[in-house]
Protein backbone atom coordinates (compact mmCIF):
# COMPACT_ATOMS: atom_id res chain seq x y z
CA UNK A 1 0.00 0.00 0.00
CA UNK A 2 2.66 2.26 1.08
CA UNK A 3 4.32 2.37 -2.62
CA UNK A 4 0.76 3.63 -4.28
CA UNK A 5 1.25 6.41 -2.29
CA UNK A 6 2.60 9.36 -4.93
CA UNK A 7 3.70 12.37 -4.02
CA UNK A 8 1.16 14.33 -5.04
CA UNK A 9 -1.14 12.43 -2.47
CA UNK A 10 0.94 12.64 0.27
CA UNK A 11 1.47 16.51 -0.17
CA UNK A 12 -2.06 17.27 -0.97
CA UNK A 13 -3.35 15.16 2.37
CA UNK A 14 -0.84 17.96 4.53
CA UNK A 15 -1.90 20.86 2.56
CA UNK A 16 -5.71 19.93 3.18
CA UNK A 17 -4.74 18.53 6.63
CA UNK A 18 -3.30 22.15 7.49
CA UNK A 19 -6.60 23.98 5.54
CA UNK A 20 -9.35 21.90 7.49
CA UNK A 21 -7.19 22.45 10.91
CA UNK A 22 -6.86 26.08 10.56
CA UNK A 23 -10.44 26.39 9.44
CA UNK A 24 -11.98 24.31 12.19
CA UNK A 25 -9.48 26.03 14.67
CA UNK A 26 -11.20 29.97 13.38
CA UNK A 27 -14.79 28.23 13.87
CA UNK A 28 -14.49 26.83 17.48
CA UNK A 29 -12.21 29.81 18.82
CA UNK A 30 -15.14 32.60 17.59
CA UNK A 31 -17.97 30.85 16.22
CA UNK A 32 -20.33 29.56 19.36
CA UNK A 33 -21.07 25.91 18.41
CA UNK A 34 -18.21 26.50 15.97
CA UNK A 35 -16.75 22.60 16.09
CA UNK A 36 -20.49 21.75 15.55
CA UNK A 37 -20.13 23.14 12.49
CA UNK A 38 -16.80 22.07 11.38
CA UNK A 39 -18.12 18.32 12.09
CA UNK A 40 -21.70 19.43 10.20
CA UNK A 41 -19.58 20.64 7.18
CA UNK A 42 -17.17 18.16 6.76
CA UNK A 43 -19.94 15.51 7.06
CA UNK A 44 -21.95 17.35 4.03
CA UNK A 45 -19.02 17.50 2.06
CA UNK A 46 -18.03 13.72 2.20
CA UNK A 47 -21.11 13.25 1.54
CA UNK A 48 -21.31 14.94 -1.56
CA UNK A 49 -17.77 14.00 -2.27
CA UNK A 50 -18.90 9.73 -1.43
CA UNK A 51 -22.08 10.24 -3.38
CA UNK A 52 -20.80 12.04 -6.53
CA UNK A 53 -17.70 9.66 -6.44
CA UNK A 54 -20.18 6.29 -6.63
CA UNK A 55 -22.35 7.70 -8.94
CA UNK A 56 -19.73 7.93 -11.25
CA UNK A 57 -18.71 4.95 -10.99
CA UNK A 58 -22.11 3.46 -11.00
CA UNK A 59 -22.67 5.16 -14.70
CA UNK A 60 -19.15 4.10 -15.51
CA UNK A 61 -17.94 7.33 -15.71
CA UNK A 62 -14.63 7.44 -13.93
CA UNK A 63 -12.94 11.26 -12.98
CA UNK A 64 -9.08 10.24 -13.54
CA UNK A 65 -8.83 13.28 -15.60
CA UNK A 66 -11.90 15.58 -14.10
CA UNK A 67 -12.13 17.72 -11.60
CA UNK A 68 -12.75 14.59 -8.89
CA UNK A 69 -9.57 12.82 -9.75
CA UNK A 70 -8.05 10.15 -7.71
CA UNK A 71 -5.64 12.57 -5.95
CA UNK A 72 -8.33 15.46 -5.22
CA UNK A 73 -10.90 13.58 -3.88
CA UNK A 74 -7.97 12.03 -1.61
CA UNK A 75 -6.81 15.27 -1.04
CA UNK A 76 -10.30 16.36 -0.42
CA UNK A 77 -11.67 13.25 1.66
CA UNK A 78 -8.27 12.49 3.78
CA UNK A 79 -7.01 15.72 3.72
CA UNK A 80 -9.59 18.97 3.93
CA UNK A 81 -12.50 17.26 5.52
CA UNK A 82 -10.20 14.89 8.06
CA UNK A 83 -8.58 17.67 9.43
CA UNK A 84 -11.98 19.85 9.38
CA UNK A 85 -13.61 17.23 11.57
CA UNK A 86 -12.28 15.30 14.66
CA UNK A 87 -13.57 13.03 16.86
CA UNK A 88 -11.39 13.61 19.93
CA UNK A 89 -12.18 17.10 20.84
CA UNK A 90 -15.50 16.49 21.30
CA UNK A 91 -14.79 13.31 23.37
CA UNK A 92 -12.79 15.36 25.75
CA UNK A 93 -15.75 18.11 25.56
CA UNK A 94 -18.36 15.14 26.29
CA UNK A 95 -15.62 13.82 29.44
CA UNK A 96 -15.20 17.27 30.90
CA UNK A 97 -19.13 17.53 31.04
CA UNK A 98 -19.72 14.07 32.52
CA UNK A 99 -16.98 14.47 34.71
CA UNK A 100 -18.32 17.75 35.97
CA UNK A 101 -21.69 16.14 36.47
CA UNK A 102 -23.51 17.48 33.34
CA UNK A 103 -24.88 14.25 32.40
CA UNK A 104 -27.35 15.39 30.15
CA UNK A 105 -25.29 18.14 28.79
CA UNK A 106 -22.74 15.20 27.79
CA UNK A 107 -25.44 13.13 25.90
CA UNK A 108 -26.95 16.44 24.51
CA UNK A 109 -23.65 17.10 22.63
CA UNK A 110 -22.72 13.69 21.47
CA UNK A 111 -26.40 13.60 20.26
CA UNK A 112 -26.37 16.93 18.37
CA UNK A 113 -22.78 15.80 17.04
CA UNK A 114 -24.40 13.04 15.75
CA UNK A 115 -28.00 13.77 14.36
CA UNK A 116 -26.27 16.53 12.83
CA UNK A 117 -23.78 14.75 11.25
CA UNK A 118 -25.35 12.11 10.19
CA UNK A 119 -27.98 14.59 8.56
CA UNK A 120 -25.72 16.33 6.81
CA UNK A 121 -23.93 13.44 5.29
CA UNK A 122 -27.55 12.08 4.32
CA UNK A 123 -28.15 15.45 2.43
CA UNK A 124 -24.56 15.68 0.66
CA UNK A 125 -25.37 12.14 -0.83
CA UNK A 126 -29.02 13.47 -2.20
CA UNK A 127 -27.32 16.49 -3.64
CA UNK A 128 -24.88 14.68 -5.34
CA UNK A 129 -28.04 12.99 -6.66
CA UNK A 130 -29.51 15.65 -8.35
CA UNK A 131 -28.65 16.70 -11.83
CA UNK A 132 -26.34 19.02 -13.15
CA UNK A 133 -24.05 19.57 -10.24
CA UNK A 134 -21.15 17.74 -11.84
CA UNK B 1 1.34 45.87 54.04
CA UNK B 2 2.93 47.43 51.33
CA UNK B 3 2.35 46.89 47.13
CA UNK B 4 5.27 45.22 47.15
CA UNK B 5 4.71 43.14 49.38
CA UNK B 6 1.70 40.82 48.42
CA UNK B 7 0.45 38.32 50.92
CA UNK B 8 1.81 34.79 50.27
CA UNK B 9 -1.99 33.15 48.99
CA UNK B 10 -2.61 34.63 46.23
CA UNK B 11 0.52 35.12 44.77
CA UNK B 12 1.07 32.11 42.26
CA UNK B 13 -2.03 32.34 40.87
CA UNK B 14 -1.36 36.49 39.78
CA UNK B 15 2.32 35.06 39.12
CA UNK B 16 1.47 32.60 36.57
CA UNK B 17 -1.43 34.89 35.44
CA UNK B 18 1.35 37.36 34.74
CA UNK B 19 3.47 34.86 32.81
CA UNK B 20 0.66 33.68 30.89
CA UNK B 21 -0.10 37.49 29.99
CA UNK B 22 3.39 38.33 29.02
CA UNK B 23 3.74 35.12 26.53
CA UNK B 24 0.82 35.37 24.57
CA UNK B 25 1.06 33.80 21.09
CA UNK B 26 0.03 35.71 18.51
CA UNK B 27 -3.25 34.81 16.12
CA UNK B 28 -0.58 34.74 13.34
CA UNK B 29 1.38 32.21 14.66
CA UNK B 30 -0.97 30.18 16.11
CA UNK B 31 -2.22 29.64 13.15
CA UNK B 32 0.64 28.66 11.74
CA UNK B 33 1.61 25.88 14.33
CA UNK B 34 -2.21 25.15 13.77
CA UNK B 35 -1.82 24.65 9.88
CA UNK B 36 1.79 22.60 10.45
CA UNK B 37 0.04 20.32 13.30
CA UNK B 38 -2.49 19.36 11.35
CA UNK B 39 -1.06 18.34 8.30
CA UNK B 40 1.07 16.33 10.42
CA UNK B 41 -1.98 14.87 12.29
CA UNK B 42 -3.37 14.36 8.64
CA UNK B 43 -0.23 12.22 7.54
CA UNK B 44 -0.14 10.45 10.45
CA UNK B 45 -3.91 9.40 10.07
CA UNK B 46 -3.02 8.76 5.94
CA UNK B 47 -0.17 6.50 7.51
CA UNK B 48 -1.95 4.72 9.60
CA UNK B 49 -4.60 4.21 7.55
CA UNK B 50 -1.69 2.69 4.86
CA UNK B 51 -0.23 0.34 7.46
CA UNK B 52 -3.73 -0.85 8.40
CA UNK B 53 -5.93 -0.98 5.37
CA UNK B 54 -9.27 -0.43 6.37
CA UNK B 55 -10.27 -1.86 2.27
CA UNK B 56 -12.27 -5.12 2.72
CA UNK B 57 -12.18 -4.76 6.66
CA UNK B 58 -15.67 -5.64 7.34
CA UNK B 59 -15.54 -3.24 10.22
CA UNK B 60 -13.49 0.04 10.25
CA UNK B 61 -11.36 -0.86 12.94
CA UNK B 62 -8.67 1.65 11.98
CA UNK B 63 -10.62 4.58 12.22
CA UNK B 64 -11.91 3.27 15.69
CA UNK B 65 -7.89 2.67 16.86
CA UNK B 66 -7.35 6.03 15.54
CA UNK B 67 -10.44 8.08 17.18
CA UNK B 68 -9.86 5.85 20.39
CA UNK B 69 -5.89 6.25 20.32
CA UNK B 70 -6.56 10.18 19.20
CA UNK B 71 -8.79 10.66 22.23
CA UNK B 72 -7.23 9.00 25.13
CA UNK B 73 -3.84 11.64 23.72
CA UNK B 74 -5.86 14.66 24.15
CA UNK B 75 -7.62 13.49 27.17
CA UNK B 76 -3.93 13.35 28.76
CA UNK B 77 -2.63 16.61 27.13
CA UNK B 78 -5.44 18.49 28.92
CA UNK B 79 -5.18 16.63 31.93
CA UNK B 80 -1.58 17.76 31.53
CA UNK B 81 -2.75 21.49 30.73
CA UNK B 82 -5.16 21.52 33.87
CA UNK B 83 -2.37 21.16 36.58
CA UNK B 84 0.46 23.25 34.78
CA UNK B 85 -1.54 26.16 33.89
CA UNK B 86 1.76 27.68 33.14
CA UNK B 87 2.26 25.74 30.19
CA UNK B 88 2.92 28.06 27.13
CA UNK B 89 -0.18 28.94 25.76
CA UNK B 90 0.72 27.96 22.31
CA UNK B 91 1.08 23.86 23.59
CA UNK B 92 -3.01 23.29 23.90
CA UNK B 93 -4.26 24.80 20.59
CA UNK B 94 -0.74 23.04 18.82
CA UNK B 95 -1.16 20.05 19.69
CA UNK B 96 -4.52 19.37 20.82
CA UNK B 97 -6.55 21.44 18.21
CA UNK B 98 -3.79 21.13 15.55
CA UNK B 99 -2.45 17.64 16.02
CA UNK B 100 -4.39 15.09 18.00
CA UNK B 101 -8.50 16.84 16.68
CA UNK B 102 -6.37 16.71 12.71
CA UNK B 103 -5.60 13.48 13.29
CA UNK B 104 -9.05 11.85 14.50
CA UNK B 105 -12.23 11.92 11.96
CA UNK B 106 -15.92 12.42 12.70
CA UNK B 107 -16.89 12.53 8.91
CA UNK B 108 -15.42 9.02 8.20
CA UNK B 109 -17.67 7.76 10.62
CA UNK B 110 -20.87 9.40 10.20
CA UNK B 111 -19.95 7.98 6.51
CA UNK B 112 -19.25 4.97 8.00
CA UNK B 113 -22.61 4.46 9.77
CA UNK B 114 -24.53 5.77 6.31
CA UNK B 115 -26.98 2.92 4.47
CA UNK B 116 -24.60 2.15 1.69
CA UNK B 117 -24.93 4.38 -1.35
CA UNK B 118 -25.66 1.90 -4.15
CA UNK B 119 -22.47 1.84 -6.38
CA UNK B 120 -18.81 1.32 -5.45
CA UNK B 121 -17.12 4.52 -4.78
CA UNK B 122 -13.59 5.12 -5.91
CA UNK B 123 -10.85 3.50 -4.93
CA UNK B 124 -8.52 6.27 -4.00
CA UNK B 125 -10.95 6.81 -0.91
CA UNK B 126 -9.45 4.39 0.69
CA UNK B 127 -10.16 5.10 4.33
CA UNK B 128 -13.79 5.36 3.70
CA UNK B 129 -14.59 3.17 1.36
CA UNK B 130 -14.83 -0.69 2.60
CA UNK B 131 -17.48 -3.83 2.24
CA UNK B 132 -21.04 -2.35 3.56
CA UNK B 133 -21.75 -4.41 6.88
CA UNK B 134 -25.01 -4.74 7.96
CA UNK B 135 -27.00 -1.52 9.97
CA UNK B 136 -26.73 -3.84 13.75
CA UNK B 137 -22.67 -3.74 12.81
CA UNK B 138 -22.91 0.07 11.84
CA UNK B 139 -24.91 1.05 15.25
CA UNK B 140 -22.44 -0.72 16.87
CA UNK B 141 -19.50 0.64 15.67
CA UNK B 142 -21.35 4.38 16.47
CA UNK B 143 -21.34 2.84 20.25
CA UNK B 144 -17.99 1.53 20.42
CA UNK B 145 -16.47 4.74 19.24
CA UNK B 146 -18.72 7.49 21.05
CA UNK B 147 -18.27 4.84 24.72
CA UNK B 148 -14.63 4.28 24.22
CA UNK B 149 -13.39 7.64 22.72
CA UNK B 150 -15.12 9.45 25.29
CA UNK B 151 -13.71 6.65 27.83
CA UNK B 152 -10.56 7.41 26.64
CA UNK B 153 -10.44 11.72 26.93
CA UNK B 154 -11.88 10.83 30.39
CA UNK B 155 -9.15 7.80 31.29
CA UNK B 156 -6.25 10.39 29.83
CA UNK B 157 -7.74 13.06 31.66
CA UNK B 158 -7.27 11.33 34.98
CA UNK B 159 -4.09 9.71 34.84
CA UNK B 160 -2.35 12.65 33.76
CA UNK B 161 -4.03 14.48 36.85
CA UNK B 162 -3.36 11.32 38.77
CA UNK B 163 -0.11 11.00 37.78
CA UNK B 164 1.45 14.89 38.43
CA UNK B 165 -0.69 14.46 41.97
CA UNK B 166 -3.13 16.31 41.74
CA UNK B 167 -6.38 14.02 41.08
CA UNK B 168 -9.35 16.04 42.32
CA UNK B 169 -7.54 19.31 43.29
CA UNK B 170 -10.10 21.08 40.57
CA UNK B 171 -12.73 19.73 38.69
CA UNK B 172 -12.89 19.72 34.84
CA UNK B 173 -12.30 23.12 33.71
CA UNK B 174 -14.83 23.87 31.11
CA UNK B 175 -13.56 27.24 30.03
CA UNK B 176 -10.53 26.30 28.78
CA UNK B 177 -11.39 24.94 24.74
CA UNK B 178 -8.36 22.79 24.05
Amino acid sequence: MISELSLLIVLGVAVGGAAGAVLRFLLDRYLPGGLLAANVLACLALGYLYGELSWLAETGRVAEDGLLSGPVATTLALGVLGGLSTFATVSLRVAQRWMAGQRLRAIGLWTAHIGLGFGAAALGIALSRLPGLY
Amino acid sequence: MSPSEPSAAPQPAATRRSLRNKRQTSLVKLIALVAFAGACGALLRLLVGELIPEQGMKFPWTTLAINLSGSGLLGLLTGVAHVRPWMPDWVVPTFGTGLIASYTTFSAVILAVMPSVPGDAYDGLAAVTYVSPGAMEMLTYLFLSVLGCTGAAAAGMTISRALLGQLGAESADLRRRP
